[in-house]
């Protein structure tokens, strides 16, 4: 069978397992959720979810033994560096974590839980066929695909969100792979929870002047969304400094979090169906309240995340972004109070592209998930309107989206075909020339210019040849005059013709650090040495001939 | 792929005694040794086609503080240079990879269990993950430090039992220690072993290095066991013929590693082997 | 269908070993499994390093230059005595036209006129070592010598007239080299020289020669 088709068939096969860890997770959710339906009224109700957040990392940190973190930056860091490979535990740890977290009143989203499942699944699966990396990183990109294809019945999301923020570039090879995935992950979730758009809303009349103020919308989400991003970041450094235990970290954010709760209720898990009474034009809050809730709620996502607690940011900022939209709408009935502006659901549905957008600086993401979900085909304007000034508004203040910054942070974010992803790929054995010749320290001049009669090379390796360690590298270059005076040649030793300024370069060595040592050294060969051995030299040209054919391999015809 | 032995340490008694184990094993196999001192309680191996996690037990992270400098003391005691692995790349803050690309890794029979498991007859299930995936032979000491005089290398026929026979040579070439082969016939003639062994053109090599042959035609293999000399490294293939099964080794290997006490040398499925 | 191995496309490519397993790997290069080892398919190959732009090491014939002595390039070009001609011009001519070649000779002269032109060949005591500015393509390696009938004006070092030429024609620039080297060696011997002024027979030079680059070693 054709190569390509045997993937297709394999990627459908990971869309069904994505679909399923979706299927999952809601269901866990809507068990959770009737679970704690009677106790929801009474007074020690804010207690949850710091009981809800505290299960889950013993759940995870203690039973299954994984770690911690919604795991899309896991996901990431597969894909770019370790050929797609992730632990098979990882497809249902997260899945469990998380619904003890949300349904307890956690307030994140079942997303990136489902989304590091899929990818699990799939990962595994391509393991079981034999898979070599480059075709299981694309099964991976399918299995994300899927996941979030099939939580929100949104095909398109799903594999726009798994080639934009996950594999990183657009290619024809992934597309039909991951188109495929997505559409069986949302095929499977449709058989057992229906083929519903989760917000539909109604029909709208826009109206250019509703167009304009999109615009100033933008601004809003813009502003949330960086909001949410540094206040994340920031509770999350805090609560680390301050309690070393992930278990009690995340109780005590959830305690907090429940506390806020018992004042704005609506902080408290997912938020989906504060959402689509925004979205049906049934909401009954003023222009403060709304105002209060999208504050709240952002600060309630970040105690939850960044305190440990497992869950995603797609339905925080779907809810934060829908308050938005409202409280945006009330504020220009408080300008102009006269003008027929459009109504809140538009409002709140533009709301949610900008924010969503911009936290994962994802704009194809968010617009497609955005008017898939809501079936707002008419507003695709305005949609794209708010998201791609939103992004690139947020994208001065907050360059990299919230899954990169992780990895960025620890200096492991890698694109393909870049500069450093090229550099990580190419191994030091792989460039090292092995031509040098190699001569006693101990050596006289004399005997050492019959050598350099015979061989080609300009360097030579000075060993000890006691220990047959590495002592320095002679230059031809450096030598010339000395070659050429016969009066030196019995008095000289091989040991002082050697360049005191050359580094050396251990087989330990990423070809990262070797390129810097390069530059600063403004040397074009170094010495490769490593436990005191004489490796052999390596060159630039060497390097530049390698990456080039490294490059044009990674090309997509 | 580098010339060296990973070993994790363990800083207690019973982690002293395999640490000598793997000093005496780099010396005479002309080795690097290169120590992990563990920094979390699980890391991960990336294999070609699997990804291992490897959860430590406890004792693995006792007293931190002390770890390294154990670590050094007995390993410059030995007149090796001690040398270090600081993991460079994590798959999430608490979980470092670690490199794969060596030529040899220590693990005792168990390293996610309480040291009060380590018996014979128990290999724990991420040493046999390990095992499964590696493209190095895996070192399993036995409980204290015994200084191996000799090699004995299990010879079935199959393809893991030469690639363990390349082993056997190369390591009794490197140490100049005599090499044993042991065969369990299953009443096939010796010559059937030697064409086999030619086929697989080791027989030369063996020949070049005389080698003794212990030859059982009849008898229980358990008992013939015995004949493996105490002081012996034993080298044998994870798995014999047949399909690789996921839960357990070949059956002679699960039979070995619960009869003998000593040094062993596990050569799993994809462990590459350099000419020599 | 020809099959590669493994080192037969490192080489191919230009490429270590380890670097094509690396992509056998991460999926980059097309393979095929037979009997648990890896190997390609030459043509399926070849269309996708064409299709990457990657450039192939086309076997280069290793053209296998022999070393040659002083002795046996003297005896291939020859020994002659008597060589007419009162000009630098006049002698090189009469000289080439004596040699064994299949060149154009007029095109050959031009160049060692050229090379004279730039600085003498006349190294002293008498001697001359003519030879062209670039290598001769297509010949075997050759120096002829000739014993000038009477002395002519080289425009040499030391000013002193010329009697013997030693005519070098090499098809590279290395084997040039190295005969010139050993004949300048020898050529400083005074002895040598003085026995060059008696020399009246062939065989009695080749044997000298022959004499003489032994104890070079």
């Amino acid at each position: 069978m054709d190569e390509r088709l045997k993937l297709v068939f394999i990627g459908a096969v990971a869309g069904v397992g994505g679909g399923t860890a979706a299927v999952f997770l809601n269901k866990a959710l809507e068990i959770g959720r009737e679970i704690l339906l009677p106790y929801r009224g009474s007074w020690y109700s804010f207690i949850f979810p710091a009981i809800g957040a505290f299960l889950s990392t013993v759940f995870l940190i203690y039973i299954v033994k994984d770690v911690g973190g919604h795991g899309v930056p896991e996901v990431i860091y597969s894909v770019t560096k370790r050929g797609g490979l992730i632990r098979l535990r990882s497809s249902f740890s997260r899945i469990i974590s998380c619904a003890l977290t949300i349904s307890s009143g956690g307030s994140a989203g079942p997303e990136s839980p489902v989304v590091i499942s899929g990818a699990s699944v799939a990962s595994n699966i391509a393991c079981h066929f034999r898979l070599k990396d480059r075709q299981r990183i694309i099964l991976v990109g399918g299995g994300a695909a899927a996941a979030i294809a099939a939580i929100f019945n949104a095909p398109v999301a799903g594999m726009a969100f798994s080639l934009e923020a996950i594999i990183g570039e657009w290619t024809s090879t992934n597309l039909i792979v991951i188109a495929v995935s997505a559409a069986v992950g949302a095929e499977v979730c449709r058989i057992f929870q229906g083929n519903q758009i989760p917000f539909k809303g109604g029909t709208f009349t826009i109206s250019n002047a509703d167009l304009l103020a999109c615009i100033g919308l933008s601004f809003f989400t813009c502003l949330s969304a960086i909001l949410l991003m540094k206040l994340l970041r920031f509770i999350r450094s805090l609560s680390n400094r301050i309690v070393s235990s992930p278990c009690i970290r995340a109780a005590l954010g959830g305690l907090i979090v429940g506390v806020i709760g018992i004042f704005i209720p609506e902080v408290l898990g997912e938020g989906y169906h504060f959402v689509r009474e925004i979205i049906h034009g049934k909401s009954k809050y003023g222009l403060l309240l709304a105002g209060l809730i999208t504050l709240g709620k952002t600060l309630a996502t970040c105690l939850t995340i960044g305190t440990g607690g497992i869950g995603g940011l797609f339905a925080p900022c779907l809810v934060i972004g829908s308050f938005l939209g409202l409280f945006y709408q009330k504020l220009l009935l408080f300008i102009a109070p006269s003008f027929s502006w459009a109504g809140e659901s538009y409002f709140a549905l533009l709301g949610m592209a900008g924010v969503l957008s911009s936290v994962l600086q994802a704009p194809m993401t968010g617009i497609f998930l955005i008017t898939e979900i809501t079936g707002g085909y008419q507003v695709l304007i305005s949609v794209v309107l708010v998201s791609v000034i939103s992004v690139c508004l947020s994208r001065i203040f907050e360059p990299f989206s919230v899954y990169h910054q992780e990895l960025i942070a620890r200096g492991e974010f890698l694109r393909p075909r870049t500069d450093r992803y090229i550099l990580s790929e190419l191994n030091i054995l792989e460039l090292i020339d092995q031509n040098c010749q190699k001569i006693r320290s101990d050596m006289r001049l004399r005997e050492f210019v019959e050598i350099v009669k015979k061989t080609k090379s300009d360097f030579f390796a000075v060993i000890d040849p006691k220990d047959g360690h590495y002592i320095g590298l002679v230059h031809l270059d450096d030598i010339r005059s000395y070659l050429f005076d016969p009066n030196l040649y019995d008095t000289i030793l091989v040991e002082e013709l050697i360049d005191p300024n050359i580094p050396t370069v251990s087989l330990d060595h990423e070809l990262l650090e070797v390129m810097e040592i390069f530059d600063y050294s403004h040397n074009s060969v170094l010495p490769v040495v490593h436990d005191g051995k004489f490796f052999g030299l390596i060159s630039k040209s060497k390097i530049l001939d390698h990456y080039r054919k490294e490059l044009m391999v990674e090309e997509e015809i | 792929m580098r010339n060296e032995l990973l070993h994790v340490f363990r800083n207690t008694p019973l982690g002293r005694e395999t640490l000598f184990q793997s000093i005496y094993f780099c010396k005479k196999t002309d080795t690097s040794l290169r120590v992990y001192i563990p920094v979390s309680k699980q890391f991960l191996m990336y294999f070609e086609n699997e990804v291992v996690t490897v959860d430590l037990d406890d004792s693995y992270l006792r007293d931190p503080e002390t770890a390294k400098i154990h670590a050094e003391e007995i390993i410059r005691m030995e007149g090796l240079i001690p040398r270090f692995i600081e993991p460079k790349s994590y798959t999430a803050s608490t979980l470092p990879d670690l490199p794969v690309d060596f030529k040899y890794m220590t693990c005792p029979r168990s390293i996610s269990d309480l040291s009060t498991k380590i018996s014979l007859g128990y290999i724990g299930p991420k040493v046999r993950g390990i095992i499964k995936n590696s493209t190095f032979p895996v070192l399993i000491p036995a409980s204290v430090f015994k200084p191996w005089k000799n090699i004995t290398v299990f010879f079935g026929g199959s393809n893991n039992a030469g690639k363990a026979v390349r082993f056997g040579i190369e390591i009794s070439r490197k140490s100049g220690f005599p090499l044993l082969l042991f065969t369990q016939s299953e009443g096939k003639p010796k010559s059937y072993y030697e064409e086999l062994l030619d086929q697989k053109g080791l027989l030369k090599p063996l020949k070049k290095l005389s080698f003794e042959w212990l030859f059982f035609e009849k008898g229980d293999f358990r008992k013939n066991l015995y004949e493996v000399p105490h002081d012996s490294l034993v080298i044998v293939g994870a798995y014999g013929h047949g399909p690789i099964r996921d839960i357990l080794f070949g059956s002679k290997m699960e039979l070995i590693q619960s009869e003998l006490p000593n040094n062993m040398l596990i050569v799993g499925p994809y462990c590459a082997v350099h000419q020599f | 269908m020809e099959q590669l191995t493994i080192k037969e496309v490192s080489e191919l490519l230009d490429l270590p070993e380890i670097t094509i397993m690396r992509w056998i790997k991460q999926g980059k290069i097309p393979f095929q499994m037979r009997e648990g080892r890896y190997v390609f398919d030459k043509k399926q190959l070849i269309n996708w390093a064409n299709l990457h732009n990657i450039p192939l090491k086309e076997e280069r014939k290793k053209v296998e230059e022999k070393d040659i002595s002083l002795y046996e390039a003297i005896k291939k070009g020859g020994v002659f005595f008597d060589l007419e001609g009162g000009s630098v011009e006049e002698v090189l001519r009469n000289a080439l036209n004596l040699l064994d070649l299949d060149v154009d000779k007029e095109e050959l002269l031009e160049k060692l006129l050229q090379r004279e032109e730039l600085c003498s060949t006349g190294i002293g005591e008498g001697v001359a070592l003519p030879h062209p500015r670039q290598p001769v393509k297509d010949i075997e390696p050759m120096i002829g010598v000739f014993f000038l009938k009477n002395e002519v004006d080289y425009h040499a070092l030391d000013g002193k007239k010329v009697f013997v030429l030693f005519l070098i024609l090499c098809p590279s620039t290395r084997l040039h080299l190295k005969l010139l080297s050993k004949l300048s060696f020898i050529l400083r011997k005074k002895d040598f020289l003085s026995f060059l002024r008696k020399c009246k027979s062939k065989e009695g030079l080749l044997e000298k020669i022959k004499d003489l680059e032994a104890h070079i070693e």
